[in-house]
C-alpha cells in the first residue's frame, strides 16, 4: 500500500473511533480531578480529622475508599478503555463499523452509574469491600457496560485486517479486555449475591484489587508503551523473544495473586502462600518488560526530551519495574509482615494504578488527541508543567507512603512497643500524611490545567498545524525523526 | 475499500490527514534471543518465589499455617514489672469503677442528698460481708454514713446480675483504697461466696438487715493490703 | 485455529486455573464448612461446638461498621505470635492489662462464621478490633471515643461521628445517657447535652460483641503435647 493510502487508511481508523474515545477521555479527565481533590481531602483529614469536623461526607473512612473509586473507575478505566479502543483499531487496521453512537451513550450511563457510586459512598452507603465499595447495582451496570466495550474490542482484534496485526501490543489488549470481564463478573457473582462467604470474601475482594491492577491496568499500559516507543523512536522492539516470555508469564501467574494480603490470616493458610509467591514471581515479567523497553530506547533520549508522549511513556516504564519491585516487597514473608496493614499498601496502589498505568495513560492522550481533534497541542508549557507536577507528585506520595508505612509496620512490630498503644504508630505517620496533603494538592494544580488544555483540544480550538507540540525547542530541523512524533 | 472512505476532498479527513502523515512505518521487533542474564536474574527471583511456600500443611479449607515454637519477644524489651495481685485489683478496679462513678462520682464523694459519699465512709472501709451484699442487691431506705443520717431518693440497684465477681472485687478494693480510705482487698472468691449464700435473694437491702454483717468480714485468701 | 482463538485460548486456560482453585472452588467448599464440636476427652473444657459467634454477633451494628468505612483504619485480624506483635500487644486480647505469658489466639477462617463479608481491615491507623470487647468495660467508653475520641488520646486520628448523635438541650434532668462531656473541646455548652442515636447503640453492641478468642477444638491436647 502506497504511503498516501495508508496515510488515508489510518485517518479514516482515528474518525471512526473519534466520538467514543474523545469522550472517555474528557470524562475520564474530569474525574482525575474529582479523585485528586478527594485524594487530597482524605491525606488532610487523616492527619487533622477535626478539620471541617461537622460534615459525616469527610470523615477518611468515606472519603479514602471514595477517592480511589474515583481514581480506579472514573479516571483509570475510563482512560483505559479510550487508549484500548484506538489501540486495537489501529493495530488491527478495522474501523469501528457502527455503534459509536451506542459507545457514546454507555459511557454516559458509566459516567452516571460511577457518580451515583462515588456519592453513596460519601453518603455513608458503602460496602467496605475494597475497591467494590460503591453499591452492588452499580457494579452490576458497569460489569454490563464493560462487556459491551470488551466484546467490540475482542471483535476488532478477531477480524485482524493485517498481517502485522497480531502483535504483542493486541495481545496484551485483548488479555485486559478478557481479564477485567472475568474478573469483574466473578466478583459480582460471589461478592455481590447474598452468599456467605466470610474471610473467604475478604481473600476475594483482595484478588480483585490485584486483578485489576495486574491484568488490566498493567496490560493496557504495558500494551501502548510496546506500541509507542517504537513508533516514535523509529527502533523496533529490541527483543520479540523477551515481550512474548513477558506476556505469558504475567498471564500465568497474575492470577494467583491477591491473597497475600491477607497472610498470617484467617484464610487457609495455601492462599496467601500462593499469592506470596506469585507476588515475587511476577517480578520476573515485569523486569522482562523493563529490560525490552530500555534496550529499545537506548540513545534516543534525545527523544524522549522532546516528545511528550515518549517522555510519559518512559517515566510510566520507569515506575513500571518500582511497582513490581513493591508489590514484591509487600508480598515476601518477611517484609510484607512489616509492610501489612501500613501506608505501604496505598502506596503500591498509587504506584500501580497512577506512576505506571496513567502515566502511560497520560503519553498515548497525549499521542492519540491530537489525531483525533485534527488539531495540535496548545501550550508546551502546560504540558511540561503536566509532566513535573506529576512526576514529583507521585513520586513523592509513593516514597511517603512506603518510608511511612515502614515505620508504621515497625512501630506495629516493636516487641518494645508492645504495651503502649497506638501512639507512635500514629504520631510517626503524620510527617508523611503531610507530604501526602501538598503532593494531591501540586497534583491537583496540574490535573486542571491538563483538564483545561484537553478540553481547548477536543473543542477543536488546538494549534491548526501539520508539526506536532514538541517539549524542546530549536531542534526540529536537525532531527527529522523527532518531527515525527 | 470504497472510494467513499478515502475521499481526499473530505475535510475532516483531510484535517486527520496531517497529523497521522508523519507517523513512521510499523516495524516488526527485533529477533534478538532473551540475553542469559535476564534467565540468570529470573531464576534468583523463582527462588525467592518458591521460598515464600514454606510454612503451612495441607492444601483444603483447613490448610493451616506451620510455623516453629513460639517465643516471647517481649523478653529483653518493656517494663517487665510483675504488678502484685494488690496493685492488679487496683488498677483494674479503676476501671470497673466506671459503673459506680455515676453516681458516687469519681472523686468518690457522692452528690448530696442524692447519692452517699464512699470516702472516708465507713460502709466502704467496714465489713466486707455488708459491703459486698450492698453491691449485689442494692440498698434502700434511710442509712447512717460515718455518724450522719442519710436519704436517697431512690435505692441504689442492686449490681449482681450486670457485674462479674472480678468487677466487683476490683472495684470494690479500689474503693476501700482510695480517697483516704484504707481497707483490706476483696477478692473475686469472696463475692462468689457471698453471692452462692444469698443466691435465694433479689429485693435490696435495708440498714437495719445489714446489722450484723457490719463489723464481719467474708473469709478469703486476702493478700494484705500495701 | 487462527491466532485470535490460539491467544484466547491461551489466555482462558491459564486464567481459569487460578480462577478454579483459588477463587470459585473455596467459595463453594466454604458453604459446606460446619462448625467442630468440643471434645471433652481431649480436654476442650467447654460445651457445644466451636463456632463464633459463641453470643450471635451484632450484625445489624456491622452494617454499620460498615456504611462507616471503620476498615480503613481498624483491622480484625491477629496474627500469629511467632510472626507478628499483634498476639502480645496490650489490649490485644482477655488480659488487658497483665504481662501474660500466653499470647492471644490468631484469628481463624471460623472466627467469621456468620459473617457475610469479613471486613479484616485496610489499614491499622488505630488498634485491631478482633477482640475489642474486652478492651471495654461500659458502653459509655465506646460512645465516648466515637463521639470524643481525643478526650482519652489526644493524638488520636480516630474521627469524631457526630452524625451518629444527637445534640440538644437538656430537659429536665440529664438523661442517663448522655455522653461526659463536660469541659472537653467536645462540650456542647450549657444547658445542652449529647446523646447517641439508636444507630450509634447498635455500632457499640456490635464492637463489644467482638471477642473472638474462644479456645479452638483440641487446642489444650495439642499444647499440652507440645510441652511434653
Amino acid at each position: 500500500m502506497d504511503p498516501d493510502t495508508d496515510s488515508l487508511r489510518r485517518a479514516a481508523i482515528d474518525r471512526s473511533v473519534k466520538g467514543p474515545v474523545l469522550f472517555l477521555f474528557t470524562n475520564a479527565a474530569f474525574w482525575l480531578m474529582a479523585s485528586t481533590l478527594m485524594g487530597f481531602l482524605a491525606a488532610a483529614k487523616l492527619l487533622k480529622p477535626d478539620f471541617i469536623a461537622d460534615c459525616a461526607f469527610l470523615t477518611y473512612g468515606r472519603m479514602q475508599p471514595a477517592h480511589i473509586a474515583a481514581l480506579v473507575y472514573g479516571w483509570g478505566i475510563q482512560a483505559a478503555l479510550g487508549v484500548a479502543l484506538w489501540l486495537m483499531a489501529r493495530r488491527t487496521a478495522n474501523e469501528l463499523k457502527g455503534g459509536q453512537g451506542t459507545l457514546v451513550a454507555l459511557g454516559v450511563l458509566w459516567n452516571v452509574a460511577v457518580t451515583y457510586g462515588i456519592v453513596s459512598i460519601l453518603a455513608g452507603n458503602q460496602t467496605s469491600i475494597e475497591w467494590l465499595e460503591m453499591p452492588k447495582a452499580v457494579w452490576i451496570v458497569l460489569g454490563i457496560i464493560l462487556l459491551v466495550f470488551c466484546w467490540r474490542i475482542l471483535s476488532m482484534a478477531a477480524r485482524t485486517q493485517r498481517s502485522e496485526g497480531f502483535t504483542i501490543t493486541t495481545w496484551y489488549l485483548v488479555g485486559a479486555s478478557l481479564w477485567i470481564v472475568w474478573i469483574l463478573w466473578t466478583a459480582i457473582a460471589l461478592l455481590g449475591g447474598n452468599l456467605e462467604l466470610g474471610a473467604i470474601g475478604a481473600g476475594i475482594s483482595a484478588w480483585y484489587v490485584h486483578g485489576l491492577i495486574l491484568l488490566f491496568f498493567v496490560p493496557v499500559g504495558v500494551g501502548a508503551a510496546y506500541y509507542f516507543i517504537p513508533k516514535i523512536t523509529g527502533q523496533p522492539i529490541h527483543s520479540a523473544q523477551l515481550a512474548q516470555m513477558g506476556f505469558w508469564i504475567l498471564a500465568v501467574i497474575g492470577g494467583w495473586t491477591g491473597m497475600q494480603r491477607y497472610l498470617g490470616g484467617p484464610l487457609p493458610a495455601w492462599m496467601p502462600a500462593v499469592g506470596a509467591m506469585a507476588g515475587v514471581l511476577l517480578m520476573i515479567p515485569v523486569g522482562v518488560v523493563g529490560i525490552n523497553h530500555h534496550l529499545t530506547t537506548l540513545g534516543q533520549h534525545k527523544m524522549v526530551a522532546a516528545s511528550p508522549t515518549l517522555r510519559f511513556t518512559f517515566i510510566g516504564a520507569l515506575f513500571y519495574p518500582v511497582s513490581g519491585i513493591i508489590l514484591a516487597l509487600i508480598s515476601a514473608f518477611t517484609t510484607g509482615v512489616n509492610l501489612q496493614f501500613t501506608h505501604a499498601w496505598y502506596g503500591y496502589q498509587i504506584v500501580a494504578v497512577y506512576g505506571f498505568f496513567s502515566m502511560a495513560a497520560f503519553g498515548a492522550i497525549y499521542y492519540i488527541v491530537p489525531r483525533l481533534a485534527g488539531c495540535e497541542w496548545l501550550s508546551v508549557r502546560l504540558i511540561r508543567n503536566h509532566f513535573w507536577f506529576s512526576v514529583y507528585g507521585i513520586g513523592t506520595i509513593v516514597v511517603t507512603s512506603l518510608v511511612g508505612g515502614v515505620q508504621q509496620g515497625s512501630s506495629i512490630n516493636d516487641p518494645l512497643q508492645w504495651d503502649q498503644g497506638f501512639v507512635n504508630a500514629v504520631l510517626s505517620g503524620q510527617p508523611y500524611m503531610a507530604a501526602r496533603c501538598i503532593a494531591w494538592a501540586l497534583i491537583l494544580w496540574s490535573n486542571a490545567w491538563f483538564l483545561i488544555h484537553l478540553l481547548l483540544m477536543v473543542a477543536g480550538l488546538g494549534r491548526r498545524s501539520s508539526a506536532p507540540t514538541l517539549l524542546t525547542h530549536g531542534h526540529e530541523e536537525h532531527l527529522p525523526e523527532a518531527a515525527n512524533a | 475499500m470504497s472510494d467513499q472512505h478515502f475521499n481526499p476532498d473530505n475535510t475532516d479527513l483531510d484535517r486527520l490527514h496531517g497529523a497521522v502523515k508523519r507517523e513512521k512505518a510499523d516495524l516488526p521487533p527485533g529477533s534478538e534471543p532473551a540475553p542469559m542474564w535476564v534467565m540468570f536474574l529470573g531464576f534468583i527471583a523463582a527462588v525467592l518465589a518458591g521460598g515464600q511456600m514454606g510454612s503451612f500443611s495441607g492444601y483444603g479449607l483447613e490448610s493451616v499455617p506451620t510455623y516453629g515454637a513460639i517465643q516471647d519477644p517481649r523478653s529483653g524489651g518493656g517494663p517487665q514489672v510483675q504488678l502484685s495481685p494488690f496493685e492488679l485489683a487496683m488498677k483494674k478496679g479503676e476501671t470497673a469503677y466506671g459503673t459506680c462513678n455515676g453516681c458516687h462520682q469519681a472523686t468518690g464523694l457522692g452528690t448530696p442528698g442524692a447519692f452517699p459519699p464512699l470516702a472516708g465512709s465507713d460502709w466502704a472501709t467496714g465489713g466486707t460481708e455488708r459491703l459486698i451484699r450492698v453491691v449485689l442487691h442494692g440498698l434502700s431506705g434511710q442509712i447512717t454514713v460515718s455518724g450522719k443520717p442519710f436519704t436517697a431518693p431512690a435505692p441504689m440497684p442492686g449490681w449482681g446480675a450486670t457485674m462479674t465477681d472480678d468487677d466487683i472485687a476490683n472495684a470494690l478494693t479500689y474503693v476501700r483504697n482510695s480517697w483516704g480510705n484504707k481497707a483490706s482487698m476483696v477478692t473475686p472468691d469472696m463475692v462468689a461466696k457471698v453471692r452462692g449464700t444469698e443466691k435465694a435473694r433479689s429485693a435490696a437491702w435495708t440498714q437495719a438487715e445489714l446489722e450484723p454483717y457490719s463489723k464481719k468480714d467474708v473469709a478469703g485468701d486476702a493478700p494484705p493490703a500495701q | 485455529m487462527t491466532q485470535f482463538r490460539k491467544l484466547v485460548f491461551g489466555i482462558a486456560a491459564a486464567f481459569a486455573a487460578p480462577w478454579l482453585f483459588l477463587i470459585v472452588l473455596p467459595a463453594i467448599g466454604y458453604q459446606t464448612l460446619g462448625p467442630i464440636p468440643y471434645n471433652k476427652d481431649k480436654g476442650d473444657d467447654l460445651d457445644s461446638a466451636y463456632s463464633f459467634p459463641l453470643t450471635v454477633a451484632n450484625l445489624s451494628g456491622q452494617t454499620i461498621y460498615k456504611k462507616e468505612g471503620c476498615v480503613q483504619c481498624h483491622t480484625q485480624v491477629i496474627r500469629p505470635a511467632q510472626i507478628a506483635l499483634d498476639a502480645w500487644r496490650r489490649g490485644a486480647g482477655q488480659n488487658q492489662l497483665e504481662n501474660g505469658p500466653e499470647p492471644v489466639r490468631a484469628t481463624v477462617l471460623r472466627d467469621f462464621f456468620g459473617e457475610k463479608h469479613a471486613f479484616l481491615g485496610v489499614q491499622r491507623n488505630g488498634p485491631d478490633l478482633t477482640n475489642a470487647g474486652y478492651r471495654f468495660t461500659n458502653r459509655m467508653d465506646v460512645h465516648m471515643h466515637l463521639y470524643a475520641p481525643r478526650v482519652k488520646n489526644p493524638w488520636s486520628s480516630a474521627p469524631s461521628y457526630a452524625h451518629l448523635y444527637k445534640e440538644r438541650t437538656i430537659q429536665g434532668q440529664s438523661a442517663g445517657k448522655a455522653l461526659p462531656l463536660k469541659g472537653t473541646q467536645y462540650d456542647p455548652g450549657h444547658g445542652r447535652e449529647v446523646i447517641p442515636t439508636p444507630d450509634a447503640e447498635l455500632l457499640v453492641d456490635y464492637i463489644l460483641s467482638l471477642k473472638k478468642d474462644a479456645p479452638l477444638p483440641g487446642s489444650k491436647s495439642a499444647v499440652a503435647a507440645a510441652k511434653k
